[in-house]
């Protein structure tokens, strides 16, 4: 019987998937002293893992490399890709915001605004619902940066605290919409692995649901 | 002289290159494709389709309209010399309606179309997908008939099993399913957008809440049906249970229809390969009656897909009900290259050596090798061992010269022994 291979994204919520994992039942001992190894398993559930950037944990998903991914919703929202998309795990909460000095107006003469990103897709949806015609540019990291040098009039990106736009003197313009991390599965498995898929589900938003209840 | 290497690297830079997406299929790989692609074609021929080839090139407008799915971003676009807008075909049935709809509008119905050909979408790159893609399928054009339905799917089923792939699930929906759901909800056109991509993508929890904060409008009716909706798919008994949740005679209508279908897939023995998903909703507006997907364990994409459109030919200005499907050809190669079939026998291979004035008997025999169904392909060479080495590279079973008196000299190159036969022997000893 093949394993069931789930996909981790590395870092924030590598630790929320881990400890989720672990509630419902599955042997996580191997991926918390990972070591140097890539597959991490389980092999009393026939499970494995394994921990990949999330825009990659997307691709494996997307052609059954992997059959389940745990993703943030800032990164399904960024690439447009086909998959199940089965349960809101209510962690790693944050929002898509515009945001800029508080001296940015959104109707301000003429002038075509510059918008400064890592997430081109979601910005230009963003000012092309509001019907804004602006100019965006691709940044990879700091995008607070931008609107201080003067490189953009506003930036969009996921904002969690609010403490880095604070420092730096940033305010938010609008809220775009919430983000939370995501299971996702991919179509193929979710039919040809019903029974075990299926269970897992099951487990992880009863686990959600639980969690939910405690929090409020 | 450097000068001008450089000068011509710069000009053609793509020189020795394919686009992205785009691949060079050669000698195994490329002979298994054909013979896919040939056995469903007899398969199809055999059953009473008729065959066509469209044209690779086609108007913009044959794949625009309302219904239609393909986004314009993915396919490929170019001018004729009168600035009118082609494309390289993305879709096959699209033409097919095309074609039904103004040459065939006067022909005998029910018709059975069957094709095989490629279609271009254009992807993302660096995403492992490919632009250029086989695609291998029928359309019953005509009929109404959930017989017409069965047979599709039954053809899909045969069609699969006869070019050997071994472990795949057939899943059957029905458009009429979620549209009797959403029949008396009024939501507007966004909200029912998103209410489908939830139940499209199985977004459980989303979906329930979505149904919850909107209680007052959508009321009572059908929704716990709603909500059911990305659960119920799995083995047929998910038909008693979707029965049990809902009252709508458009939604009843659809599982009897899935069930009556069901029944004669069963008949013919291949009931084992039919799974049920009502939340397959994707494309509603393209399909009136049944949806299917298949899926095999091998890969995390589908290998066929197919349903029951009966809207889509009177767009072309004939109304016709119409039901099809398109088997992808390269996908099914990834499934069965990853199965593994190996169980298929090679033939022995033979390369023949001559001297210049023996192409006569040489050529006559190499025919006769053929013709009992193995390989035999004549020495480029003029000396002895440079064919002997030629042929132990190439994996060839055996070396055979050819002598004069119809004699023939075999060498067995693996074991390098060698004797003198008799053509006349030797080919009748090819037949035991």
């Amino acid at each position: 019987m093949k394993a069931i291979r789930i996909a981790l994204t590395k870092g924030r919520l590598e630790k929320y998937a881990i400890e989720m994992f672990e509630e419902i039942g599955i042997d996580c001992s191997e991926l918390k002293n990972k070591g140097r190894k890539l597959i991490l398993k389980d092999e009393k559930n026939n499970i494995e893992f394994v921990l990949v950037k999330s825009t990659d944990v997307l691709t494996y998903v997307e052609h059954g490399a992997a059959d389940i991914g745990i993703v943030g919703k800032d990164t399904l929202m960024e690439q447009n890709k086909n998959f199940y998309e089965v349960v809101d795990l209510k962690v790693g909460k944050c929002i898509f915001a515009v945001a800029s000095l508080p001296s940015y107006k959104s109707y301000d003469g003429y002038n075509r605004k510059k918008i400064a990103t890592k997430y081109p897709t979601v910005a230009k949806d963003y000012f092309k619902k509001n019907g804004e015609d602006v100019e965006i540019i691709k940044l990879d990291g700091s995008v607070e940066l931008a609107p201080i040098l003067e490189l953009s009039d506003a930036i969009v990106d996921l904002v969690e605290t609010g403490d880095t736009l604070k420092e730096n003197g940033l305010i938010i313009i609008d809220k775009i919409c919430d983000i939370s991390a995501r299971m996702i599965v991919n179509r193929a498995s979710m039919k040809m692995n019903k029974e075990k898929i299926s269970s897992l589900i099951v487990k992880i938003q009863q686990y959600v649901d639980r969690n939910e209840v405690t929090v409020s | 002289m450097i000068k001008q290497s450089w000068r011509s690297e710069i000009l053609n830079n793509w020189k020795r290159h394919i686009p992205e997406g785009s691949r060079d299929i050669l000698f195994e790989d490329c002979s298994n494709k054909i013979k896919i692609i040939n056995v469903l074609r007899e398969l199809y021929i055999n059953s009473g389709f008729l065959e066509v080839i469209s044209p690779t090139l086609e108007f913009y407008d044959v794949f625009q309209g309302e219904t239609i799915f393909i986004e314009q971003e993915k396919m490929y676009k170019l001018f004729d010399n009168e600035g009118r807008i082609l494309v390289l075909r993305p879709d096959m049935t699209m033409p097919i309606a095309r074609i039904v709809a103004t040459k065939l509008k006067d022909s005998l119905y029910p018709m059975r179309i069957c094709y095989s050909g490629n279609i271009f979408r254009k992807n993302e790159n660096w995403n492992g997908k490919v632009s250029e893609m086989t695609q291998s399928g029928v359309e019953i054009i005509g009929s109404e008939s959930t017989k017409a339905d069965a047979e599709v799917i039954i053809t899909a089923i045969q069609a699969l099993l006869s070019i050997g792939v071994r472990k795949f699930q057939l899943e059957i929906g029905q458009a009429d399913f979620f549209k009797g759901l959403i029949e008396d909800i009024e939501l507007d056109f966004d909200e029912m957008e998103k209410l489908r991509g939830l139940v499209q993508n199985k977004n459980f929890g989303a979906l329930r809440e979505f149904i919850e904060e909107r209680q007052d409008i959508l009321g009572t009716k059908n929704v716990e049906a709603l909500k059911k909706l990305p659960e119920l798919f799995g083995g047929i008994e998910i038909l008693d249970k979707a029965r049990t949740l809902t009252k709508n005679k458009k939604a009843i209508a659809a599982i009897d229809t899935i069930e009556k279908i069901y029944e004669r897939i069963k008949g013919v023995g291949l009931g084992e390969f039919i799974s049920i998903d009502l939340g397959m909703v994707q494309h509603i507006d393209y399909y009136t009656g049944i949806i299917f997907r298949g899926y095999s364990s091998q890969i995390g994409t589908t290998i066929i897909s197919g349903g029951r459109y009966d809207n889509l030919i009177s767009k072309f200005g004939t109304s016709m009900p119409a039901v099809g499907f398109a088997i992808d050809v390269d996908n099914i190669l990834s499934v069965l290259e990853k199965q593994g079939n190996n169980n298929e026998k090679v033939s022995e291979k033979y390369i023949i050596h001559y001297e210049n004035h023996l192409i006569g008997s040489a050529c006559k025999f190499a025919s006769q090798i053929r013709s009992k169904g193995f390989v035999a392909e004549l020495s480029l060479f003029e000396e002895k061992e440079k064919t002997l080495s030629y042929g132990e590279q190439k994996k060839i079973d055996k070396m055979i010269c050819v002598l004069e008196d119809e004699k023939i000299q075999i060498i067995d190159i693996k074991t390098n022994k060698s004797w003198n036969e008799n053509i006349e022997e030797f080919i009748k000893s090819l037949e035991d």
